[in-house]
């Protein structure tokens, strides 16, 4: 199980970031957890400065950007080889 | 009774969009675009987390949020972020203040919209409020600050800005310059043949210099900021366009108008409650001083507008707790006011 987490306080692009994890988890048909995280104090315990941000296991991926699509699928792919 | 008021307002959106689209929005949502992608996020907050002592925290704070094009909304988790990592609270609410209130995309727009005199008010004006919120800050809450484990992390240095892209944003500056500066009377052909030769220069540095990965990334980021902004500027246009022809101008005058405590006091409420996201708060302001607002008010309205808003004192009063966002919120609505007031009697006389 792959622990995802996505920062953002809920702007447009953070939106998008969340749609762009959703369709990368769909695509690969992985088992994964994803949270949105709207708190700007956990944002802050994450050193997530920068929205929208995403983690994955713990560890922060991106800050202050959509990632693409091939991106997030790279990094789900490293991820659940890992485990 | 609504219909000429309707018709009043989409003439103005009509007469910003034919004016102001093309010489001054297309060059400031590049503008925009190229800072969220070629600064490099690190080497700021590296900055901003190394300094230590208090002169150069607030130095750093206001230096570094002078690249960050954002408006209140997105600084706020920055702000946050350098708070609980470890800085002090005064520069924590020094980038809180000046990010949004005088970064190089507001100021060169303001510049190119209401002339540099009131650009470079902007700016000095947002620094001497800051180091004023600054040290507020820290005074009032100094028992606190003395009680918080302060260990501000050195970051590790990085480079702020690759010497191509800062060419980059050079010529974007001078694509928004150029033709609100060159041409000055004469058809308004005149200023887009300016802008279509510095347009065509940023795109032949850009296609030259830089990777084709990061033009993508720059253009993806300059197509949120249109995404996101253009409407609400275009509704905030629409608004005053509305204004305009709803009250009377001598009503405008005689409360905004001059310089006096009273209209600085009024444009500072005006800007503190209202939102504003960044770029719209010039236009607003332009269309305001051409129905008879007073020029110190203005300024203390471009301050305020953009930095300030309701949302965003609910916003820092959950991060910081309500006492410091009170006396953030108070003690910037008194400086605008001041600041509004002495700008408006003795420099734009």
């Amino acid at each position: 199980m792959i622990t995802i987490e996505v920062y953002g306080p809920g702007c447009a692009k953070c939106q998008a970031t969340v749609r762009t994890v959703q369709q990368a988890v769909r695509t690969l048909g992985i088992d994964a957890n994803l949270t949105e995280v709207h708190d700007p104090r956990e944002m802050a315990k994450a050193r997530v400065m920068f929205t929208p941000a995403v983690r994955i296991n713990g560890e922060l991926k991106c800050t202050g950007r959509v990632p693409t699509l091939p991106e997030v699928t790279n990094w789900l792919t490293t991820a659940a080889a890992a485990e | 009774m609504i219909i000429p008021l309707i018709l009043a307002g989409l003439r103005a959106v009509h007469e910003y969009v034919a004016l102001h689209v093309l010489t001054c929005l297309v060059p400031a949502f590049l503008l925009a675009g190229a800072m969220v992608t070629f600064v490099s996020k690190d080497a700021i907050m590296a900055r901003l987390g190394a300094a230590a002592s208090k002169p150069a925290a607030f130095a750093t704070a206001a230096g570094g949020s002078f690249f960050v094009a954002a408006c209140s909304c997105t600084v706020i988790p920055v702000s946050s972020g350098i708070y609980y990592s470890g800085a002090g609270i005064g520069a924590a609410f020094v980038l809180l203040w000046v990010a949004p209130a005088s970064n190089l995309l507001s100021l060169i727009y303001t510049g190119s919209i209401l002339g540099a005199q009131m650009a470079w008010a902007r700016l000095l004006m947002a620094l001497a409020m800051a180091a004023v919120v600054g040290l507020v800050m820290t005074v009032v809450f100094r028992r606190e600050e003395a009680n918080r484990a302060t260990d501000p992390r050195p970051g590790v240095p990085a480079t702020l800005l690759q010497k191509t892209s800062a060419v980059l944003l050079g010529l974007i500056v001078l694509s928004l310059l150029a033709p609100n500066y060159l041409v000055q009377q004469g058809p308004y052909s005149r200023k887009v043949l300016v802008w279509a030769v510095a347009t065509l220069l940023v795109a032949g540095y850009a296609v030259w210099k830089i990777p084709s990965g990061e033009i993508r990334r720059w253009l993806g980021e300059t197509w949120w900021f249109v995404r996101i902004i253009f409407p609400l500027l275009l509704l905030g246009v629409f608004i005053v366009g509305v204004i305009g022809a709803a009250l009377p101008r001598a009503w405008i005058e005689s409360y905004l108008g001059g310089s006096g405590p009273l209209a600085s006091f009024l444009a500072t409420m005006l800007g503190s409650v209202s939102y504003f996201a960044t770029l719209t708060e010039a236009p607003f302001v332009h269309k305001l001083l051409s129905l008879g607002m007073g020029k110190g008010p203005a300024l203390a309205l471009l301050l305020t507008g953009p930095g300030l808003s309701l949302p965003n004192w609910l916003a820092i009063g959950r991060l910081f707790g309500a006492r410091k966002a009170a006396v953030y919120v108070g003690t910037i609505i008194v400086l605008g006011t001041l600041g509004g007031w002495f700008t408006g009697t003795v420099i734009f006389r």
